[in-house]
């Protein structure tokens, strides 16, 4: 993984010949652009919110963040189940202890 | 520069014409800076045409004082920032361990043969594997070579910040480039 190169390369080097490539000269946007500023802007309309809602909840970015916290839910709730049996036990023997006292 | 003020106030007025002769006057510049970042037709010409229409649309913003050019560049630099970040690669690429075959990065450009068109497709390679903001300013600080400043001011980053992120991206950079048995010299 960390081995050195046989041949010594340089990153200068490198950066130094690729400085020097040429981009191509006949690139010629005005046709592609007098079309895109000429066509109408897409008008925003105010959708409901209802479909404001749909669009939201059909993001990625917040189904993954539901799965998350869904996930992590489960792990504690799951987790903590041990505990609750732990204390409803100690809770079991609470009773004699205060009925001894 | 007084014909620039002419022709892009023409072009503010709505004057489509004077906006012609503006992207024949610079996109061979645009052109040239975008290729830094891609040297793909399809992705170049998309990134030149997407300068010149934000620039139609930013030109009410656009005051005398400040050259066009310099302006132009800021748009185009944003825009190869845009590129960087949606062609950006999984964080696990940094991960690779190489193959029997070796890593891809092993076999940039270390043949006596290669041309500077394959050198610069090999350094984008290289850059690609950084996150976008320093692949970003690395293109612009090593393949363009605009000072640091310049860069800063095109981000819209202070000095001091763009001065932490090239730090920090070199390192990340050096980081790469020796577990491929390159050099930074």
């Amino acid at each position: 993984m960390d081995t050195p190169s046989n041949n010594a390369r340089s990153w200068d080097r490198l950066t130094r010949r690729a400085r020097s490539a040429s981009a191509p000269e006949d690139v010629d946007v005005r046709a592609a652009v007098r079309a895109e500023i000429s066509s109408p802007q897409p008008q925003f309309q105010a959708a409901s919110l209802f479909d404001e809602v749909v669009v939201l909840f059909r993001s990625r970015w917040l189904q993954a963040g539901f799965a998350v916290l869904a996930l992590s839910a489960f792990f504690t709730c799951h987790q903590s189940l041990d505990v609750v049996n732990e204390i409803a036990w100690i809770w079991q023997f609470q009773g004699p202890v205060l009925a001894g006292i | 520069m007084d014909e620039d003020l002419v022709l892009v106030q023409a072009a503010q007025a709505g004057d489509l014409d004077a906006f012609d002769q503006i992207i024949t006057r610079y996109q061979s510049t645009v052109t040239a800076m975008l290729h830094r970042f891609s040297v793909s037709r399809a992705d170049l010409e998309d990134m030149v045409q997407e300068t010149f229409v934000r620039a139609w649309r930013a030109l009410p913003q656009w005051r005398p004082d400040k050259p066009f050019l310099h302006w132009l560049k800021r748009i185009a630099a944003n825009i190869g920032l845009e590129f960087c970040r949606r062609h950006q690669r999984s964080p696990f690429s940094r991960l690779v361990q190489p193959t029997e075959e070796g890593h891809p990065l092993d076999h940039i450009a270390s043949h006596e043969g290669a041309t500077s068109g394959d050198d610069l497709t090999g350094v984008q390679f290289i850059l690609s594997h950084l996150p976008p903001d320093d692949r970003a300013l690395l293109t612009l600080l090593h393949l363009e070579q605009l000072p640091l400043n310049e860069i800063a001011a095109h981000f819209g980053w202070s000095k001091v910040k763009a001065k932490v992120k090239a730090f920090r991206a070199r390192q990340r950079l050096k980081t790469i480039l020796t577990r491929h048995g390159y050099t930074l010299e």
